[in-house]
């Protein structure tokens, strides 16, 4: 009985079943791989852009609120060609501005560094001010790229702030 | 005997029904796996994309406190329960009536709403017996549409000027 079976081996039929169902399990698992791979990526560009954004306006719609009302024209520049916003009150001198592909912050002379984590980038850093009869409306958009191995993400944030200041 | 039943089951081999069982776990394994990650990617995005969206939303109610900073009248001759948008030049922030798209994709609206006040002063719902509506106040409701679900953000803005 065991000879039997044992002499029997597969059929042809039987060979060419299993080499069906391991082709289409590796060309399935290795397309899966990848697709999982760029989605993965895609995951981690969005997570970074997200938290970039945030951080960025956060920090930029905390300035502009903590500005100087009393002395606004002359402590809020918007320089849309530099991409540079300077926000004073009598406490603090904000700078945040766009070096390169990088946004850097700068409080009281202080030099923080960057805003943006390494895999970040600035494409756009706008600021517009909109002087009212009373107060004055400040806007920012910023564009910022994020690239993980070999995918990118680009995303556009906008954000505005009343300069509320010392009245 | 032991012995001889494990060397029975090596000669007979791997039969076709425990391959396709097989196969069928892990083709399993491998879409409930994409799925999820799938899913996860695509809560990423909505994540995202509703944080545009609200941000957007804040600003559209800083923008209206700027409108009413410009001059209250301009407030104040807007009609409650209709559906504004605001249009935005490098210059200049005005309300219009119909929509603006923002990078093709957002729609911001607002909508502004009688604020009524008890004898004390209090801000009470609309309709209570009693109170009387603030002439001198709005409340606004800016919605952003466009994102993986609308964002609202709704704030008090009152003629700070006639004080």
């Amino acid at each position: 009985m065991i000879t039997r079976m044992y002499s029997r081996g597969f059929s042809l039929v039987e060979v060419l079943v299993y080499l069906s169902l391991f082709v289409i399990l590796v060309t399935a698992s290795v397309g899966v791989v990848f697709s999982l791979n760029t989605l993965v990526e895609r995951y981690q560009a969005e997570t970074a852009l997200y938290r970039s954004g945030n951080q960025v306006l956060e920090q930029t719609l905390l300035s502009i609120r903590q500005g100087d009302q009393l002395n606004l024209f002359s402590t809020i520049q918007a320089s849309p060609a530099t991409g540079r916003i300077t926000i004073a009150n009598p406490a603090t001198t904000t700078i945040i501005s766009r070096v390169g592909n990088d946004l850097q912050l700068e409080i009281n002379g202080t030099n923080y560094g960057s805003l943006l984590p390494d895999n970040v980038t600035v494409d756009g850093f706008t600021v517009y001010h909109y002087p009212r009869s009373e107060g004055e409306f400040v806007r920012v958009i910023i564009e910022l790229s994020a690239t993980i191995d070999g995918t990118t993400r680009t995303e556009i944030f906008y954000g505005g702030a009343v300069v509320r200041g010392s009245i | 005997m032991n012995m001889f039943n494990f060397h029975k089951k090596w000669q007979q081999g791997v039969s076709l029904i425990e391959v396709l069982i097989t196969v069928a776990i892990l083709a399993t394994l491998l879409v409930t796996v994409s799925l999820g990650v799938t899913q996860m990617v695509y809560n990423r995005s909505a994540l995202l994309t509703n944080t545009v969206a609200l941000y957007l939303a804040e600003e559209g109610y800083e923008m209206v406190r700027t409108v009413r900073d410009d001059d209250w009248d301009e407030i104040d001759t807007l009609t409650t329960g209709v559906t504004y948008y605001l249009d935005i030049t490098p210059t200049d922030i005005s309300v219009v009536t119909t929509p603006v798209v923002i990078e093709s994709t957002y729609t911001r609206s607002f909508v502004l709403s009688d604020v009524s006040r008890n004898s004390d002063d209090d801000i009470v719902p609309n309709g209570t017996t009693g109170a009387s509506v603030d002439g001198n106040a709005r409340e606004v409701t800016v919605t952003v549409t466009g994102g993986s679900s609308p964002q609202v953000f709704t704030g008090l803005i009152t003629n700070i000027y006639a004080i």
